[in-house]
């Protein structure tokens, strides 16, 4: 039964980080990620409803509705009907008006063997979607009569919600002395030609864990280190090919799990952005050199300390209370300008890597691999997310423009090194 | 499962062209049948479209107050305050309110085109009951009907430019301009008429010009793609 019987509470503050992402929301854009999974055998959409309907009512922070206040929006619980399961689309991650699919801001598509779990991201980031989107297919193999334990990012849905599952975990942890200065600097910016509005163009490379690992280690580096630098060596070769006036750094935006320095088990946003960054103005850089340089600069930034302050330079912003008191719309205004003049051109890519997933061993024989897309990105520009289930790594490119470069230079490098990539698109041409 | 003979990537059995390097996927012992038939694919085919929220809400909120508010008027006005029909332009200037913006809001088939030819019938309907209105209603026919048409002309030509020419941000901003000159002299010539003074431009041939020269600057750019592409490079954000 219950084990942390408590009020239901009647609405949810937006956390720090979730604050941004409605007030990206424009008619072509909204800040979507998904998650999949593809199983062994083809999905049976009966099931799988059933198996979101008995999945939700544990993910109160999901089964959510955006409203707005007067100075900031804010989470209401949704009892609409809904989610309904439906049948895949090509241009997936669309945008997610919030009055719309019965107010519900996450989706839930079928495909052939794939389960496909789409969440905005003001409802919290990848680990805390991986957490429903693991229950559900639980779930859903539960009642295809397999014997599923809860484990790992399996929850018990016959429990209430621990309160830790619900809370801000910015303003638990963001308590540094010093608030350290936001990086500034303009970085590269991919040039390609926009395509319609509805469009994402998708490139999956599939490969084994071993194979990547066995080349990382040839460079003493880790997995992650390794990816980000051919990401950042494709971009170079990019900026070369784009032959711009003036060279600007090559700098990727890379969430980092704040979960893995500061313990909490919020299902809601917990990340932080680092800018692994490579600048061509200073020299032609090798690829071992730029290995060199994000090996050193993660092992440097990537730490509690640092993480710290720099969460604490982001709250800073959310506690002044001279900003708390100016209304929603002003509000808006300016992080919308911020944001599309200054942060989204801090970065010349997304990355991110949520490792290698852990699932009950009784799930294991059901499951082939899993995916993740960081959705639409803001600006032209490609975004990358990396995922591995036993020794299946999948790197999926998500982008909005018709150019494929990047992704070209990315996978020829990782053949370029011996190893074996597997492709998938839904590119037509 | 076939490779891609450049970049050497393995592809996925329904792919026609390597999505990497556009390279054309072929089998060398069939050359003619490009790729073996493959019925499963692992994205789906169907094409998604958004969902429109729904604006009715508002809609019908809007058209409460605005009937809520033309009612209190005109009760007020049979029974308080009886000197004068005031509460007619009131009323009058809610139903212009709710044509301008309920009808798009209640039925979101609506064309646009329709929408704007009741706005502008409207209008002129609304100008034409104010003018039986006052004692002098010259200015109807003289100013506020022609004014009125020219500018929903303009709107309509800014509108077919826009969709037939070219939709780029730097041609609509050059058709503003252009029609803006143009009105602008069009309002000052009905104005001197009006006045019956000599129809002669002053202050709308300074707009005129100011117009003219932002346009021709544009229209440069716009034809000269080497220009065009050091501006776009330039201001590029």
């Amino acid at each position: 039964m219950s084990k942390h019987r408590q009020e239901k509470p009647g609405w949810y503050p937006l956390d720090l980080s979730a604050i941004v992402y409605p007030t990206l929301q424009r008619r072509d854009f909204s800040s979507v990620y998904r998650l999949s999974v593809l199983l062994k055998e083809d999905i049976l959409p009966e099931v799988l409803q059933q198996a979101v309907d008995m999945s939700l009512p544990r993910f109160p922070t999901y089964k959510v509705a955006m409203r707005k206040g007067l100075f900031w929006r804010f989470l209401e619980p949704n009892d609409r009907p809904g989610p309904f399961v439906k049948d895949d689309v090509r241009n997936f991650c669309m945008p997610m008006p919030f009055k719309t699919n019965n107010r519900y801001l996450i989706r839930v598509y079928y495909h052939g063997r794939r389960i496909s779990l789409e969440a905005h991201h003001s409802l919290g980031d990848g680990t805390g979607g991986m957490y429903l989107l693991h229950t559900i297919t639980a779930n859903y193999l539960r009642l295809l009569g397999h014997d599923i334990p809860n484990q790992y990012f399996v929850l018990d849905i016959h429990e209430e919600p621990h309160p830790e599952e619900l809370e801000d975990a910015y303003m638990r942890y963001s308590n540094a002395k010093v608030r350290p200065p936001r990086p500034m600097e303009k970085a590269y910016r991919i040039r390609g030609t926009k395509e319609p509005f509805y469009t994402f163009h998708v490139i999956d490379g599939i490969m084994s864990v071993k194979d990547v690992m066995k080349v990382a280690a040839d460079y003493h580096c880790t997995i992650t280190e390794y990816l980000n630098a051919v990401l950042l060596y494709a971009l170079l070769q990019k900026q070369r090919q784009d032959k711009p006036l003036k060279e600007r750094p090559v700098k990727i935006a890379m969430p980092v799990n704040l979960r893995r320095f500061f313990p909490s088990r919020t299902l809601r946003n917990f990340i932080t952005m680092i800018y692994p960054s490579i600048d061509p103005r200073l020299g032609e850089y090798t690829f071992e050199e730029i290995i060199k340089q994000v090996h050193h600069y993660m092992r440097y930034y990537i730490n509690e300390k640092f993480l710290r302050g720099d969460i604490t330079t982001n709250a800073a912003t959310q506690r002044n209370p001279f900003i708390r008191v100016v209304p929603l719309f002003i509000k808006d205004f300016v992080v919308k300008t911020f944001y599309s003049r200054v942060q989204d051109k801090n970065s010349s890519a997304g990355l991110t890597n949520m490792g290698s997933l852990k699932v009950p061993e009784e799930m294991i024989p059901f499951i082939e691999r899993f995916d993740i897309y960081m959705g639409i990105p803001f600006s032209s520009r490609t975004n990358c997310a990396i995922i591995s289930f036993q020794d299946v790594l999948t790197i999926n490119f998500g982008s909005c423009i018709h150019e494929s470069d990047v992704e070209r230079f990315f996978f020829s490098k990782l053949v370029e090194d011996g190893i074996p990539v597997t492709i998938e698109s839904n590119r037509d041409f | 499962m076939s490779y891609c003979v450049n970049c050497g990537v393995k592809l996925e059995p329904s792919l026609q062209t390597c999505p990497l390097c556009h390279t054309p996927v072929i089998n060398p012992n069939d050359p003619h049948t490009q790729i073996a038939s493959c019925t499963y694919t692992p994205f789906s085919e169907k094409k998604g479209d958004v969902e429109l929220a729904r604006r009715k809400d508002a809609g019908l909120w809007i058209t409460i107050v605005l009937f809520a508010s033309s009612l209190t008027c005109l009760i007020l006005n049979l029974t308080t305050f009886t000197s004068m029909r005031w509460s007619w332009p009131v009323i009058g200037g809610c139903l212009l309110l709710w044509v301008f913006t309920c009808p798009k809001m209640l039925w979101t088939r609506l064309s646009w085109s329709i929408c704007l030819i009741a706005d502008a019938i409207c209008l002129i309907g609304y100008e034409y009951f104010l003018s039986c209105l006052t004692t002098d209603s010259r200015w109807f026919s003289a100013l506020a009907l022609p004014i009125t048409l020219m500018v929903y002309s303009l709107i309509i030509i800014y509108i077919l430019l826009c969709r037939l020419i070219s939709r780029s941000g730097l041609a609509a901003i050059f058709y503003f301009f252009v029609e803006v000159g143009f009105l602008n002299v069009g309002i000052e010539l009905l104005i001197d008429r009006f006045q019956d003074l000599a129809l002669k431009p002053g202050w709308s041939a300074i707009v005129f010009s100011v117009c003219m020269v932002i346009s021709v600057g544009l229209l440069a750019i716009m034809s000269i793609s080497r220009l065009r592409n050091t501006v776009r490079k330039r201001l590029h954000f």
